[in-house]
């Protein structure tokens, strides 16, 4: 039986956060929406995907103002965190939670993977 | 009274009209504000009027004054040409250079001096009105010294004689209290140009704290301003907030209403802000746009940080929703802020009458609610702002920059 898109995507998240380092992950809508999530219980999983998507949208404006090409990723470098979130397509982002202390090169190529899948799941 | 427009958004109002003929009027700036723009734009206005201009310049070269004036976007090389626009140069004197220009201060450490080459330059002005702006009175007391501030009786008889109406410049640098004061006689009219920090933004502002006309004293109130390049003097609102439910049209608002906008949407929908530059009516606005939303309520109160105003959308066909504006008002910590109210898309089907919508949302009586429709229905694409009518646009902005300034 193949599997769902809402599957798929779970694992993709699952394989994400699997990584030493990787505290949740989700995937969200451009417009806000979150389509899936494996974040720490405590987090408001709906705000947490719109204000990513917010995050995430603005900056691609303000880069667009700079006329420097498209936006990859957003980092946001918190006291306890690293905030990423990577462009999934042109409806998607991945959004990962990141160890304050990690190496973000090692983090990166993961979350690139993920989003790449992500990519190609919500097409 | 004879009166000459400035063309200075405000400031003709507060002055009953304009400059009267024959006086004084002094524009009295704190150290770092420039007050030289507002002698250009009102130059250039009095010559596109067909007046004269006298410009006496003492604190910088004549070429200097050329490029400064082309800067604000305004050129006076027709006007000088045919003799309308004439330079008397006191500045060339104190660093021993040679002047360019025909009306030259030999002397130009003495006042008197100064003051029979404005005379002489008046005989060629006087069958017109002129305009004689004065390029700086704060280089008058530096290199003339405080008694030079006497001149000013002399010219003050001079204008009378010759059909001729001053604006100097004058910058206060720490002088004596009782040089101001005299100043501060002397002048018929002061407007102050000052710079105020409210919390984050530094706002520059012009206020009339003089104007003696026929002997009344009155005191004006602070206008903000910024000086656009090219354009001139503006009104300055740094920030009004456009929110309102989902759908009701604030981006296809702040779109329409800006000459430049960026919003920041998705699939339709707004998920940071529109962001707009207003250009109307002598004022310099930037609109911020919500999104509708619930979901993006949390970046409401950062949206409506600082804001000065505020313009609620509803869409008139959907009157329940106008409820969640108030809700949105509050949560952008906006309330209490001067705002109007616009119920758009008033010509669609199901559009309830405005005083519905007053009704539902429980708006006291004196709160405007203007009917807004779009330009071309069949224009709209879905997905995109829509461009509304200009007229209905510009009464909604009448109303509020009214209520702001």
């Amino acid at each position: 039986m193949p599997k769902s898109k809402k599957e798929e995507l779970s694992d993709v998240l699952k394989e994400l956060t699997d990584v030493g380092d990787v505290d949740g992950a989700a995937v969200i809508t451009k417009d806000g929406l979150l389509v899936s999530s494996k974040l720490p219980r405590d987090v408001d999983a709906e705000t947490f995907a719109a204000m990513s998507a917010t995050m995430f949208g603005a900056a691609e404006t303000a880069v667009l103002e700079l006329k420097k090409g498209s936006v990859k990723r957003v980092i946001s470098e918190a006291q306890d965190c690293k905030l990423v979130a990577a462009d999934a397509g042109p409806s998607a982002v991945v959004v990962a939670l990141v160890r304050a202390e990690a190496n973000i090169g090692l983090v990166l190529v993961e979350i690139i993977k993920a989003a790449n899948h992500t990519k190609e799941i919500m097409g | 009274m004879e009166v000459c427009k400035t063309s200075i958004p405000r400031l003709d109002e507060f002055l009953d009209g304009g400059l009267k003929t024959y006086s004084i009027t002094l524009f009295w700036a704190y150290p770092g504000i420039e007050n030289a723009p507002f002698a250009y734009q009102i130059l250039m206005e009095r010559l596109e009027e067909g007046d004269s201009c006298i410009y006496v310049t003492e604190s910088k070269d004549s070429r200097t004054v050329e490029d400064e004036i082309k800067h604000y976007g305004w050129d006076i090389s027709d006007y000088k040409e045919n003799g309308k626009f004439i330079f008397v140069d006191a500045y060339s004197g104190l660093i021993n250079a040679k002047s360019s220009e025909k009306f030259f201060v030999e002397n130009a450490k003495s006042a008197r001096s100064i003051t029979e080459t404005l005379e002489k330059a008046l005989e060629n002005t006087k069958n017109t009105h002129t305009l004689v702006v004065y390029d700086s009175i704060s280089t008058l007391i530096d290199h003339c010294g405080e008694n030079s501030l006497d001149e000013l009786k002399i010219w003050k008889k001079s204008f009378e004689e010759n059909n001729a109406t001053g604006v100097f410049l004058f910058t206060e640098w720490p002088y004596d209290e009782k040089v101001l004061n005299k100043l501060r006689l002397m002048a018929d009219a002061i407007i102050q140009l000052k710079a105020i920090e409210e919390k984050v933004i530094l706002r520059e502002y012009f206020t009339v704290s003089k104007v003696a006309w026929d002997g009344k004293v009155k005191r004006g109130v602070g206008v903000p301003f910024k000086i656009a390049t090219p354009g001139g003097i503006r009104i300055y609102i740094p920030k009004i907030l456009v929110t309102g439910p989902f759908n009701a049209g604030k981006s296809s608002f702040v779109h329409s209403a800006s000459t430049r906008a960026v919003s920041v949407e998705r699939v339709g929908t707004t998920i940071a802000l529109d962001h707009g530059h207003v250009d109307y009516a002598g004022f310099s606005v930037d609109l911020f746009g919500t999104p509708g939303q619930e979901r993006f309520d949390p970046i409401l109160e950062l949206l409506g940080g600082e804001a000065l105003g505020v313009i609620v959308i509803v869409d008139s066909t959907d009157p329940d929703s106008a409820i969640r504006a108030k809700e949105m008002m509050e949560k952008a910590k906006a309330v209490g802020l001067p705002y109007v109210v616009v119920a758009n898309k008033a010509d669609l089907e199901g559009a309830v009458e405005p005083e519905t919508l007053r009704e539902k949302m429980e708006l006291p009586k004196d709160i405007k609610i203007i009917p807004v429709t779009a330009e071309d229905l069949t224009k709209i694409k879905k997905d995109e702002p829509a461009k509304l009518k200009e007229g209905d646009v510009h009464k909604v902005l009448d109303a509020l920059f009214g209520m702001v300034v």
